[in-house]
């Protein structure tokens, strides 16, 4: 299932892929991959993800249940 | 006051690299490419007997060592057609000494190890008509023989015989090392060229959380590649197929082979460029391996090493290798067009 959250939240801070796999310590490919639902992170890149665009991880990750 | 430890920086040690890289080639060019220690002396002489006797005098070569040594002599004389006579060969050293002597009719053989100093041998052939002829040659030599002469000469015939007689210097063969500093050379241009394709100071690949699961899949199915194909050619043993591979060959394939389907995954699941790593920069570092894999194929088909009894023999590496680089880069050029289409 795709993560449109991570993707409206990255857009709205006005970032790349690219740019916010630079801030994670990753590759462009595994923020699309997350974004395309094709891969699920680590705990740890989750929270290094919330941190660098200022959500939680239910805001990210979180899928409601509607 | 302890010294600081200075870190050496990416250029340096590139410098480094070239440099011992060059050293490596200069003691490969003064060891193995310098001239050959042995040497070989072919005779191709026609023989008559006429009445049970020999009508051609007996004859001889000068072959001369260029250096003190432990030599073998290769004697090889094996017509295809049976001869009616017996050879006598003896060769005698640079101060007239005999150093070795033997009688055949036929002979393909190699003698024992033998210390020989530099100078100039001659190689002595003659040919044998009759028992008491065989038996006089083998006292006049000090040659022994438990049975006597129990070879069948001939009446008369007429017969044409090349003889080719080799002193084989022992020692580590220039294909040795050819392979060994290869293999040296080898390892110091794949560190030079991941320094030129990592884009940090840093020589070693940086890869995310991701891209370690993609390739430790990747290494998985390339582990069950390299059985399948062990597998197979254990079978083609088993059943005694004649495969005209050297085993050397069909076994480093099998770890290219396995590679390439590990790379193949990687590539595809986006797992194969580290983070560190300037895409095209690896693909310039290919190219480069695929032009030097090019040149050896060049020299190793004027060497003749390309194919050996029949078989694809060490030289055939090279071709093995160009095909596996031409194969990486058609891989990275369709993932690129597959990405640029996606976008």
């Amino acid at each position: 299932m795709k993560n449109l959250n991570l993707k409206s939240a990255r857009a709205a801070k006005d970032m790349s892929q690219d740019d916010l796999a630079k801030l994670c310590g990753v590759s462009r490919q595994t923020i699309n991959a997350i974004e395309k639902g094709d891969y699920n992170p680590t705990i740890k890149l989750c929270r290094e993800i919330c941190r660098t665009l200022g959500k939680t991880l239910d805001e990210l990750f979180w899928e409601d249940e509607e | 006051m302890a010294l600081g430890k200075k870190k050496m920086t990416k250029a340096q040690k590139i410098i480094l690299l070239v440099i011992l890289g060059i050293a490596v080639i200069t003691i490969f060019a003064i060891t193995a490419v310098s001239e050959d220690k042995s040497g070989t002396t072919v005779m191709r002489q026609g023989i008559a007997v006429e009445n049970g006797r020999c009508n051609v005098y007996p004859i001889q070569n000068a072959l001369e060592i260029k250096e003190n040594g432990t030599y073998q002599i290769e004697s090889k004389w094996w017509p295809e057609e049976d001869v009616g006579f017996v050879t006598g060969l003896y060769i005698l050293g640079p101060s007239g000494e005999e150093i070795f002597a033997e009688t055949a009719n036929k002979m393909d053989s190699q003698s024992e190890k033998m210390k020989l100093e530099a100078g100039t041998y001659t190689i002595h052939l003659e040919y044998l008509t009759s028992v008491a002829e065989e038996e006089a040659f083998w006292k006049e030599h000090n040659l022994t023989s438990d049975n006597g002469s129990a070879f069948q000469f001939a009446e008369n015939g007429e017969w044409i015989v090349e003889y080719s007689i080799s002193f084989n210097r022992i020692g580590i063969s220039a294909i040795t090392w050819g392979v060994i500093f290869g293999f040296i050379v080898g390892i110091i241009l794949v560190y030079i060229l991941r320094l030129v394709i990592n884009t940090g100071e840093s020589s070693k690949s940086e890869y995310d959380e991701r891209q370690i699961l993609v390739r430790a899949t990747g290494f998985k199915y390339g582990f069950v590649a390299l059985a399948l194909f062990n597998i197979l050619i254990g079978m083609l043993y088993v059943i005694e197929m004649d495969i005209p591979v050297e085993i050397g060959v069909l076994l480093i394939s099998g770890v290219i082979l396995s590679i390439m389907v590990s790379v193949t995954y990687c590539i595809f699941r986006e797992g194969y460029f580290a983070m560190n790593e300037d895409r095209k920069r690896v693909v310039i570092a290919f190219s480069v391996i695929l032009v030097f894999n090019t040149i050896s194929i060049i020299i190793n088909a004027k060497s003749g090493t390309i194919v050996n009894n029949g078989k694809l023999a060490v030289g055939s590496l090279n071709i093995v290798g160009a095909i596996a680089m031409v194969y990486v880069l058609i891989i990275i050029a369709i993932k690129a067009f597959v990405d640029k289409k996606e976008d």
